[in-house]
């Protein structure tokens, strides 16, 4: 799939490459008058200034009907994503069930967000910051492969010392086990439904 | 005039009406509830603001409404 920016972006050798994908391959020139068509209709259906947006970053900018603070950022091929506050929570993984041009899809995308917020983040898959699945567990086994030896070293200071050693190298898993008490807590505290937390 | 764009694979089909006419009004909501019925979403888009709110019953005065499957989560 084509990324929209690149067509949202107008270049001088559009109609060249227009005139050679339609004499090498007309299934490509068909999808590519289907693009047109849906680049025409978004442009109806945006506001000048949303549709310049779209042109100049490829994505529009949606404030959440229901939820005060919370933007969608849309385009038509990444998972949308979330902001609250200006600090990106997460994203909305949603496409359609059959096949359409990438400017149709940022559309359907930006008029449910509007007119049935609800229905879209109940379809759609939640998925976390990138960051997080990782984030945790390499750094604890990097600080406890980098400190361990060190820490064995207060084995000198007799007992004292093996439970000080135990007590630090353990301090990063009570560290990491509070972290994701306290994420379950704040997931918790969020008001139901506001985001919908699928596979 | 009225219009209902319907997103297709293809781009969208354009249906307008004139809410005058009572052949084209009959025609359009008979397309409109045939594809309510296969499960499209359909919304009405404010005339400012472009804002699209979803509607489930034909109205011939509407002038901007737009249809598509409901998608899902990827």
């Amino acid at each position: 799939m084509r990324a929209s920016f690149a067509h949202s972006v107008p270049c001088p050798a559009d109609s060249l490459r227009r005139l050679l994908g339609a004499l090498l391959s007309p299934d490509l020139a068909s999808e590519d008058v289907a693009w047109q068509r849906a680049e025409q209709l978004l442009s109806e259906s945006l506001t000048p200034q949303q549709y310049a947006t779209y042109r100049a970053r490829g994505f529009i900018e949606i404030p959440s009907p229901n939820f005060a603070g919370r933007i969608y950022r849309v385009d038509g091929w990444r998972p949308v994503a979330v902001y609250e506050k200006r600090q990106f929570v997460g994203a909305v993984c949603i496409r359609p069930r059959e096949h359409i041009p990438v400017p149709d899809v940022l559309l359907a995308r930006k008029l449910m967000i509007e007119g049935a917020e609800a229905e879209f983040l109940r379809s759609g898959n939640w998925l976390q910051p990138a960051w997080r699945p990782a984030g945790a567990a390499p750094t604890i086994f990097l600080v406890l492969a980098l400190l361990s030896p060190w820490l064995l070293q207060l084995r000198a200071l007799g007992p004292w010392g093996v439970l000080l050693s135990i007590i630090l190298l353990a301090a990063p898993v009570f560290f990491a086990v509070w972290r994701r008490l306290l994420r379950r807590g704040t997931v918790a505290q969020r008001p139901p439904g506001s985001i919908s937390v699928g596979s | 005039m009225g219009e209902l764009r319907i997103l297709g694979p293809s781009g969208d089909t354009r249906l307008a009406w004139n809410p005058a006419d009572i052949e084209d009004v009959a025609s359009v909501r008979r397309r409109f509830d045939e594809i309510v019925r296969e499960g499209f979403l359909v919304f009405e888009l404010e005339e400012n603001t472009k804002e699209g709110h979803q509607v489930r019953t034909f109205d011939p005065d509407a002038r901007e409404l737009r249809a598509f499957r409901p998608l899902s989560g990827g």
